[in-house]
């Protein structure tokens, strides 16, 4: 259940990329790409650890809508768990 | 209280496991789950043809089987009845997909455990064969639609892709030497005796001691579970506590390759020998890429020219249990008028990584001084019980 968010392209290394999500900055391996990525491409990882797939610009924009609404349901849910909570 | 994730890593959600060693033995284990598993509820409030178009966006690495298991939640409350063709091009692209995940976890995670070079390129090769499958069976991709999608097969296509999938499978698992995986005198022959950086791992068990490693009590999920059971809990899953730590009728249970393969003979008799130790989970592994190659090629021969069916129901609540490489995924739906109202979805990584599942169980207890480096074989264990997210493994002597 590893969700898809996408990730932008910072930098390009030998087999492996700087991506940057939501502030966080992984590198990343591309050994499974079979096309080459550019600073500014969006990708999808596995784990945090390898790219999986490119993604379009604007799959990408919609996705990281998606995703954004994901967090914020995520906080509110912890603030239900937290309100539930026996004393 | 209320709480934000400040990070993706948020709100992927990582696994935070804690193992404290006492006098060289594991004294406690905790576990900190971060995942989202109310990621259902970004399908509620959309039409069921938004929701089920947004599911193999949201998850990268079992879309097929996200997919498929929202396919069937769906139908299965729209009471539609799917053909035996759908059935079977669905069953065979699942199927590809827990190929894929099962070899990645064998060829790349086990090697990085052990700090051996993992197969990067065979894996990738891998995925290039897979992905010819839908072409070879639809008219047109996507497939997720409702009730199934226009089938129009090539047989023959379809075997000589999945003849090209197996040998490049046991290529790059077996190398020359590929086993015959049926019986553990067989099975203790090969042992050894070949290179492939993946199961490789299997004489870093044996070699080391470590075949009973991470033994634990928990009850395997049945092959076939009751999903009456599951619908009536997902159902009142309000605080999505259900979704969070799943239970099998009051049991805390695993699910897996070990839990759908307990009855192969070598996976038997290992767990005769080493409980369900390391060296019997990984074997498990090993021997479900021969099963799912099967069951690929045992499903070209019902997959056949089909339209897919349709319905006029748009209301109902429907259940789906769909066997994926990591164990069973559960999608549960309530829909009215065509509106996705509730969603919920068990993962497999919620039964295994349970705070007393069967990690925590498996190395409660354990002697933290065989093998070469406690944090190599928990991680084999970890990976074994096969998360689908990241994790953090931090061990504290005292």
């Amino acid at each position: 259940m590893c969700l898809a968010i996408p990730s932008k392209v910072m930098e390009v290394k030998d087999d492996r990329v700087i991506v940057e999500r939501y502030g966080e900055r992984l590198e990343v391996n591309t050994g499974l790409m079979t096309e080459p990525l550019t600073v500014g491409d969006y990708v999808v990882l596995r784990a945090r650890t390898h790219v999986v797939a490119k993604m379009d610009p604007q799959a990408a924009r919609e996705a990281l809508l998606l995703f954004n609404e994901l967090a914020e349901r995520l906080a509110d849910d912890i603030e239900f768990k937290s309100d539930h909570e026996a004393p | 209280m209320s709480g934000t994730r400040e990070t993706t890593g948020g709100i992927e959600g990582r696994l935070r496991i804690q193992v404290k060693v006492d006098a060289g033995m594991v004294s406690n284990v905790q576990l900190d789950s971060q995942r989202p598993v109310n990621s259902g509820a970004l399908l509620e409030g959309r039409s069921v043809g938004d929701a089920l178009d947004l599911l193999p966006r949201i998850f990268s690495l079992c879309g097929v089987a996200q997919t498929a298991a929202g396919l069937v939640a769906v139908e299965h409350a729209l009471r539609v009845s799917l053909t035996p063709p759908q059935i079977a091009a669905r069953q065979m692209l699942v199927a590809a997909e827990a190929l894929e995940q099962t070899v990645w976890r064998i060829t790349v995670d086990w090697p990085t455990c052990l700090g051996m070079q993992p197969d990067v390129a065979g894996i990738r090769d891998l995925r290039r064969l897979l992905r010819g499958l839908g072409m070879h069976m639809f008219k047109a991709i996507p497939w997720n639609r409702v009730g199934g999608s226009h089938l129009v097969p090539d047989p023959i296509e379809l075997v000589k892709t999945i003849d090209a999938v197996a040998q490049h499978a046991a290529w790059i698992l077996f190398g020359d030497a590929a086993p015959q995986l049926d019986d553990h005198r067989s099975f203790e022959r090969w042992l050894g005796r070949q290179h492939q950086p993946g199961p490789a791992a299997l004489d870093y068990v044996r070699d080391q001691g470590l075949a009973a490693f991470g033994n634990s009590p928990v009850d395997l999920l049945p092959t076939a579970p009751d999903t009456g059971f599951f619908a009536q809990q997902l159902a009142k899953d309000v605080d999505w506590s259900f979704c969070t730590h799943p239970h099998y009728h009051g049991n805390i249970s695993e699910t897996g390759a070990l839990s759908r393969l307990v009855d192969h003979p070598l996976v038997s008799e290992l767990r005769d020998r080493h409980g369900n130790g390391l060296l019997t989970r990984l074997a498990a592994r090993l021997v479900e890429t021969n099963h799912l190659i099967s069951k690929m090629r045992s499903c070209v021969d019902d997959v056949s020219d089909d339209m897919g069916t349709t319905t006029n129901n748009e209301s109902g609540q429907g259940i789906s249990v769909i066997d994926t490489a990591r164990g069973v995924l559960v999608h549960w739906v309530e829909i009215t008028d065509n509106i996705v109202n509730r969603y919920r979805i068990l993962a497999p990584t919620e039964w295994n990584f349970h705070p007393r599942g069967p990690l925590i169980q498996g190395l409660e207890g354990v002697n933290a001084q065989v093998g070469e480096a406690l944090d190599k074989n928990a991680g084999l264990l970890i990976n074994a019980l096969d998360p689908c997210v990241g994790y953090e493994l931090n061990i504290v002597e005292h």
